[in-house]
């Protein structure tokens, strides 16, 4: 069967993970403690409850590492609460010696900024970047403006009466979907969801006139099916999937936004072993990226 | 003591509960969004009013009732005191000593399985051999559902 | 390729069938532990379902899913302790069975019940699939609003005899509700500065709280007031002439719970309520419902089991997970590249009606393994109590930990019992307050989100169409309940007065 963009997006950014959990653990790690490493099980800490996206993507990472390579035991634990800060601050605070890794995403920046919570996203060195995807602007198919030009002036028009529907009320859409009222000279009424997938529902049923979406792939069901139009990418490039679509450069504004995954460990990691993780990672990635197997 | 007592002070408690919540969430009023829709103390407010107005009505039926004079139904209590007691003194050591999850557990077990049988003159070392063995037993199978296959890990 | 052309052949494979069965057996065995809810048990399958092609990976979960909500049923009857919050309706009548010796034939009640509507939901999946989905888009903030103030009124009204009291339960469980981060500005609200608190408090806590350890104290405080468990039936079967007295109630739960089941969110537990007040309104014995109706017990049942047909149509449809469980389905169909969503039909058909029939193989499935493992559970009655108690604390106590593993939360849960242990002693109605708990989320962002939409005008509550009706059908249950209290205290005051000694002692 066909393959959509979107799915082989998807499953590239799957595969690429057990590669990075491989060498996360320090497949050939050298020097010092780096030795022996690493000598015990290997906790991955998801800091999102069980069952959510975030959490089967450390799942899957656990599954494929311990078929590859036999030495290595991972226990994933799902440490959820408080939108991932009790999770991350028990990352940021565990032992720096590899064998404790964190999953994270825009909200260990954006924890910090809003709650009362002991770290910040200094204390966390970077692993990897399992993937990044920039926002869209997604307007409802019925709604009365076509591009971005018309969007704009539909709202200078009817000023905080155009609503777009956001992921939650501090995620990075929310700040994407303000910074671009702010950017664009407009005033929009930006309206929390409980995850995107509600958002896009509403956008799609014409209760609120357009969404920011965390990405091309979630939002890409909706613009197959012909409910949702995207009239901007929040980058400098345009999309593949979306060629057509104007990015945000393209229209003047500086309002560039991405959704992103890593791989963080506690700051004071062992530089080397991060470098080590980091570069066999990445060799690792394209070997298995090329071997995808095709399931249909 | 007569359930009127009892029905009182859990009335007045939740008053007072329902008090402090009023005071929060006005404070979040007067701090917060203009719009009334959007203040985070703006649904808060609405509870926290309709609780006391509530328990007000509550408390007036109470006073009345002729139905609520009676003793308020409390068997057992030393029993039921000391297992709560127990419970927090294993949530608290389990807490500062993880790693010894599964000796609290059978202890636990043993000892409020032994303040559910004990009566005075009752052969104390038959009953610690039988309600032993099954505190192991039990604290097996925690071990196979848990640790062994969901991958929850107790310690 | 439509409906019709369906090769159902492909089904009976091998692989499948052991998917379906495998899912089955240990969905129900695992559901019935307090605590371990659908949730945890799809999680514990999602890794084994990659290693399978995907329409057996998606059958798999199916299974588990569709047998944890009737699993659940077990504790809730057997020990008063729902498994899950689309279980507490069902302790209502299926625990006083229980308690009155029958605890076998309370969950073979149940157990058809689940199935039947298993089989409802199932089908409405299949033929109602595209104009249901249709429907779906039409709904937004208001209705969900007020579809959760139906909710909590439906409970309110039926599960405890002092309407007042029910109503403050209620409101705390909505008040506890708003404890954590507020989701339309982002403030934290009441935490106490506490960071386990910031996203509130957790359901199994809280659930686990109110029913397994006020439930444990009281089973302490009637320690040797208990009918000897050798009188006690295990046997599951239930003669066709008394299960044809639930059919009614059966029907109208399956009914209402694949109609509940569509709006993402409100859920299974929604629907077991409305299935019970349902059952209770077309029931021509409304006054055994609390005492151990099987009506009541079917109502319920029917409900939570069709929902979960319903919740998986907004996934399948529109790639929106209707409850938390589905969301897990649906991580199994993104792990096979496949995009739940408007196009599924088309693009992968074998799958999409593949699952859609193999949805109704899995309620049979679940028949067959609730008649082996049933049995089983309902001995649990027969342990002897000093080792019963301890049993179920424990499990509560390492259910709450493994659900978030979280010390906080057992502290939470265990003052939550303390209190809910009062509370049920006094009239409070301890499934109001969970489904507020529940339903919080909803009913304040939907109510806020609403008057974001349309700028502060309380109007638009009125002036769509579906909402209306929802007004119309609040206003008129209200009126009709306030009408009928204010017919019926006079009455009841006489029988109070008749009967006040006696009820003293039955309630303790």
């Amino acid at each position: 069967m066909k393959k959509t963009h979107s799915r082989t997006t998807l499953i590239t950014g799957l595969l690429a993970l057990p590669a990075l959990a491989l060498t996360a653990c320090g497949g050939q790690a050298d020097g010092g403690d780096a030795e022996s490493f690493p000598d015990e099980t290997i906790t991955f800490i998801t800091a999102f409850a069980a069952g959510g996206a975030n959490d089967s993507l450390a799942r899957m990472l656990a599954e494929h590492t311990e078929t590859v390579a036999e030495d290595y035991d991972f226990v994933i634990e799902n440490i959820d609460g408080s939108s991932g800060s009790v999770g991350q601050a028990e990352g940021a605070q565990a032992d720096p010696d590899g064998h404790t890794l964190l999953l994270v995403t825009p909200s260990i920046i954006t924890n910090p900024m809003f709650n009362n919570v002991p770290y910040t996203h200094e204390s966390f060195e970077p692993v990897i970047l399992i993937n990044s995807e920039p926002h869209v602007l997604l307007v409802n198919a019925d709604a009365p403006f076509d591009d971005f030009a018309s969007f704009v002036e539909h709202a200078e028009e009817n000023p905080g009466r155009v609503s777009i529907g956001v992921s939650g009320a501090e995620t990075t859409t929310a700040f994407t979907s303000r910074d671009l009222a702010t950017a664009a000279g407009i005033e929009t009424t930006t309206v929390p969801h409980d995850g995107m997938a509600d958002a896009l529902l509403q956008a799609q049923g014409g209760h609120i006139d357009g969404a920011v979406a965390g990405g091309l792939t979630e939002a890409q069901s909706a613009i197959d099916e012909g409910s949702l139009k995207p009239i901007l990418v929040f980058d400098d490039e345009r999309l593949e999937g979306l060629p057509d679509v104007p990015t945000a450069s393209e229209e003047g504004l500086d309002t560039m936004h991405s959704s992103w995954r890593g791989v963080a460990a506690p700051e004071g990691t062992d530089p080397e072993i991060i470098e080590l993780c980091t570069m066999s990672s990445r060799r690792r990635w394209r070997r298995r990226a090329t071997r995808r197997p095709h399931r249909t | 003591m007569k359930v009127r007592s009892v029905e009182l002070i859990v009335l007045l408690g939740l008053a007072a509960a329902g008090v402090w919540y009023l005071v929060s969430a006005t404070s979040f009023l007067e701090a917060g969004e203009p719009d009334y829709y959007l203040n985070p103390g703006f649904f808060p407010t609405i509870l926290g009013c309709a609780l006391l107005l509530f328990i007000t009505v509550s408390l007036v039926q109470t006073l009345f009732r002729t139905s609520n004079r009676e003793a308020f139904p409390a068997r057992n209590t030393r029993r039921v005191i000391l297992v709560i007691g127990l419970t927090a003194a294993y949530l608290l050591l389990w807490s500062m000593i993880e790693p010894l999850f599964y000796l609290f557990t059978v202890l636990f077990f043993l000892a409020v399985s032994l303040v559910l049988t004990l009566k005075r003159g009752t052969p104390l070392l038959p009953a610690i051999a039988r309600l032993g063995l099954v505190a192991v037993l039990l604290t097996g199978l925690v071990y196979l559902i848990f640790d062994a296959t969901f991958g929850i890990s107790l310690t | 390729m439509g409906l019709t052309e369906f090769d159902v052949s492909v089904l009976f494979d091998p692989l499948n069938i052991v998917a379906i069965l495998v899912g089955s057996l240990a969905g129900m065995f695992f559901g019935a532990i307090p605590g371990v809810g659908a949730m945890v048990v799809l999680v514990l399958f999602l890794p084994i379902s990659f290693l399978l092609p995907p329409l057996p990976a998606v059958l798999l979960l199916l299974a588990v899913y569709q047998s944890s909500e009737y699993g659940g049923s077990i504790s809730s009857i057997i020990l008063g302790i729902p498994g899950s919050p689309s279980n507490v309706a069902t302790i209502l009548d299926g625990h006083p069975m229980a308690q009155s010796g029958m605890p076998g034939k309370a969950l073979g009640y149940s157990l058809w019940a689940s199935t039947i509507g298993g089989l409802v939901g199932g089908l409405a999946l299949l033929f109602l699939a595209v104009p249901i989905a249709a429907f779906a888009m039409t709904l937004s903030y208001p209705e969900y609003f007020l579809l959760g103030m139906l909710g909590i009124l439906a409970v309110a009204v039926i599960s405890s005899h002092d309407l007042i009291r029910s109503i403050i339960s209620a409101i705390l469980g909505l008040m506890v509700g708003t404890v954590g981060m507020d989701l339309i500005t982002g403030d934290p609200r009441f935490t106490g500065g506490q960071m386990e608190l910031y996203s509130g408090f957790t359901l199994v806590a809280i659930i686990l709280g109110m029913f397994a350890f006020s439930e444990v104290i009281t089973m302490i405080r009637d320690k040797g007031s208990q009918p000897a468990p050798d009188t006690l039936t295990v046997k599951t079967k239930v003669p066709f002439a008394e299960l044809r007295t639930t059919a009614k109630a059966t029907t109208g739960g399956s009914v209402i719970g694949s109609l509940i089941g569509i709006f993402p969110g409100t859920g299974s537990g929604t629907a077991s309520w409305f299935g019970y007040s349902l059952a209770k309104k077309l029931s021509r014995n409304p006054d055994r419902f609390g005492k151990g109706s099987p009506e009541g017990i079917a109502g319920a049942e029917s409900a939570n089991n069709s929902s979960v047909g319903g919740s998986l149509l907004p996934l399948l449809t529109l790639g929106v997970p209707g409850s938390p469980a589905i969301a897990i389905v649906m991580g199994a169909f993104l792990m096979h590249g496949i995009v739940p969503g408007p196009n599924i039909f088309a693009e992968e058909p074998t799958l999409t009606y593949g699952i859609l029939f193999g949805f109704l193989l899995t309620s049979v499935a679940m028949f067959f393994s609730g008649k082996l493992v049933t049995p089983i559970f309902s001995r649990v009655l027969k342990f002897p109590s000093e080792m019963l108690i301890p049993a179920v604390l424990l499990i509560s106590i390492v259910g709450v930990y493994a659900a978030n593993t979280s010390s906080f939360e057992l502290w939470v849960a265990l003052t939550v019992g303390v209190i809910a242990y009062f509370m049920r002693n006094l009239g409070f109605s301890l499934p109001a307050f969970v489904l507020a708990f529940v339903l919080s989320g909803i009913i304040e962002e939907n109510f806020r989100r609403a008057l974001l939409v349309s700028g502060g005008d309380l109007t638009i509550f009125v002036t769509r169409p579906f909402s209306l009706v929802l007004v119309l059908i609040i206003v008129g249950l209200v009126s009709l309940g306030i009408w009928g209290k204010a017919r019926g205290t006079r009455r009841e005051k006489i029988l109070a007065e008749v009967q006040g000694t006696d009820e003293q002692k039955s309630k303790a």
